[in-house]
C-alpha cells in the first residue's frame, strides 16, 4: 500500500515525524518489529534493515506522513513500499562494475560474473516463497478449522466470507485469527527465513 | 514467473497483510503479554529496536551534516577569489579618507594624534574584501558609534556596488 501524496500543511514535518518514531508506545515497537519480520519475504531486505530504511526514508521527509496517521501505521507503510521495490528490484537490477581504464587488455575485458539473479536463483527464490506457505499451511495441519482459515487467509479470501467458510461468529474468527499469528510467531521468531 | 509462483507470492504478501492488520488489532497489553511469553521479558526486544531507531536517525543526521560540509567545500571551490585593481583601492580609499564632509573624515582626535598608516588602510580593506568573500548571508557589520564606523561603512557600501 503507497502512501498517497499529501499536501505539505496535512503532513508532519520530518522533525516531528523522527519524534514521533523516537516516542513510539512499547507496543507500537513490537508492532514495528513484527511487521517487519513479516513483510521480509521473497528477495526483501532482511527485517533489520528494513526497519532501518523505513525510519531514515521516514525521517527525512522523503516520505510523508499524514497527521491523522498513527506512526506505525505510517511506517508499517514505508516498509510495504521497500520491501515490494526490493522484491521487484532484484529480478532486473544489475550492479555497475568499475573496469580499470589502464592497464593489459586482458583485464579491461569484462569477465565477472553477470551480477543478475540467473534463472536459477529466481527459481529458487521463488520455491522459496511456495516452500514457505506450505510450511506455514503445515503448522495447522491438525486444527482443521485454523488450516482452512490460514488457507483461506493465503488465498485472499475475504474476512466475511472466510468466516462463512469456517463457520465462525466475529469473535470466534478474531480469536482464531490471533491463534493462527501466534502460532506463526512462534514457528518464525526471527522471520520468516530460518 | 510463473503463473504458480506468482500465486505462491501473493499468497505470502496476503497472511503478510493479515498478520499485519491482526497486529493493529491486538490490544496494547496482549502484545506485551505476547512477549513476555515468547521471550521472558520485553525489555531485550525493545531496547534492540530503540537503539536501531537512535542509530538510524542519528546517521541521518550525520549523513545531513557530510552532505552540508561537502555543499560548502563546493561553493569554496567554485568561487573566484575577488580581483581588486591595488592603485584603484587605494585612490578610493583614500578619497573617502580624505573627505571633507565632516561625518566621514576620520579624525586625528579619534585615532589619538597618529593618521592611519597605508599598511592599516590596506589591512582593514583585505578584511573587508574576506568578509564580503563569504556573500550573501553575512549581514552589514555594526561598528557602533566609533568614529570609524562611517569610513568603514562607506568603504563597505563601495565593495557592495562593485559586485
Amino acid at each position: 500500500m503507497a502512501t498517497p501524496s499529501v499536501p505539505a500543511e496535512a503532513a508532519l514535518s520530518a522533525t516531528e515525524v523522527a519524534d514521533g518514531i523516537r516516542c513510539l508506545s512499547d507496543a507500537d515497537i513490537l508492532r514495528f518489529k513484527r511487521a517487519s519480520q513479516y513483510l521480509s519475504y521473497g528477495g526483501a531486505r532482511p527485517p533489520a534493515d528494513l526497519r532501518n530504511e523505513a525510519i531514515r526514508r521516514a525521517a527525512d521527509g522523503t516520505r510523508k506522513c499524514p497527521r491523522n496517521l498513527p506512526i506505525v501505521v505510517f511506517l508499517f507503510g514505508v516498509m510495504r513500499s521497500i520491501a515490494s521495490a526490493d522484491r521487484k528490484a532484484i529480478r532486473r537490477a544489475p550492479t555497475l562494475t568499475v573496469v580499470s581504464k589502464g592497464g593489459s587488455a586482458a583485464s579491461t575485458l569484462l569477465d565477472g560474473v553477470d551480477p543478475r539473479r540467473s534463472p536459477e536463483d529466481l527459481i529458487i527464490q521463488e520455491e522459496q516463497v511456495g516452500e514457505l506457505k506450505r510450511r506455514v499451511l503445515d503448522l495447522f495441519k491438525n486444527d482443521l478449522v485454523a488450516h482452512t482459515l490460514a488457507e483461506g487467509l493465503v488465498d485472499g479470501i475475504e474476512g466475511r466470507e472466510l468466516k462463512e467458510l469456517v463457520g465462525l461468529s466475529d469473535r470466534e474468527f478474531a480469536t482464531k485469527r490471533r491463534f493462527v499469528r501466534r502460532r506463526i510467531d512462534k514457528a518464525f521468531p526471527n522471520g520468516w527465513k530460518r | 514467473m510463473s503463473e504458480h509462483e506468482q500465486d505462491d507470492k501473493k499468497a505470502v504478501m496476503l497472511l503478510a497483510e493479515e498478520l499485519i492488520d491482526d497486529l493493529l488489532q491486538t490490544s496494547d497489553e496482549e502484545l506485551i503479554n505476547e512477549e513476555l511469553e515468547d521471550s521472558g521479558s520485553v525489555e531485550p526486544a525493545l531496547n534492540n529496536i530503540r537503539v536501531e531507531i537512535d542509530a538510524a536517525i542519528n546517521s541521518l543526521r550525520k549523513d545531513r551534516l557530510a552532505e552540508a560540509r561537502a555543499a560548502i567545500a563546493r561553493t569554496r571551490q567554485s568561487e573566484t577569489p575577488p580581483k581588486f585593481d591595488a592603485v584603484e583601492i587605494r585612490r578610493q580609499v583614500t578619497e573617502i579618507l580624505s573627505s571633507k564632509t565632516g561625518t566621514t573624515r576620520m579624525t586625528i582626535a579619534a585615532r589619538n594624534g597618529k593618521a592611519l598608516s597605508e599598511q592599516e588602510i590596506i589591512s582593514a580593506f583585505s578584511d573587508l574584501c574576506q568578509l564580503r568573500g563569504f556573500g550573501r548571508s553575512v549581514p552589514k557589520e555594526n561598528y557602533g558609534s566609533s568614529p570609524k564606523r562611517s569610513t568603514f561603512c562607506k568603504v563597505w557600501e563601495l565593495l557592495n556596488l562593485k559586485r
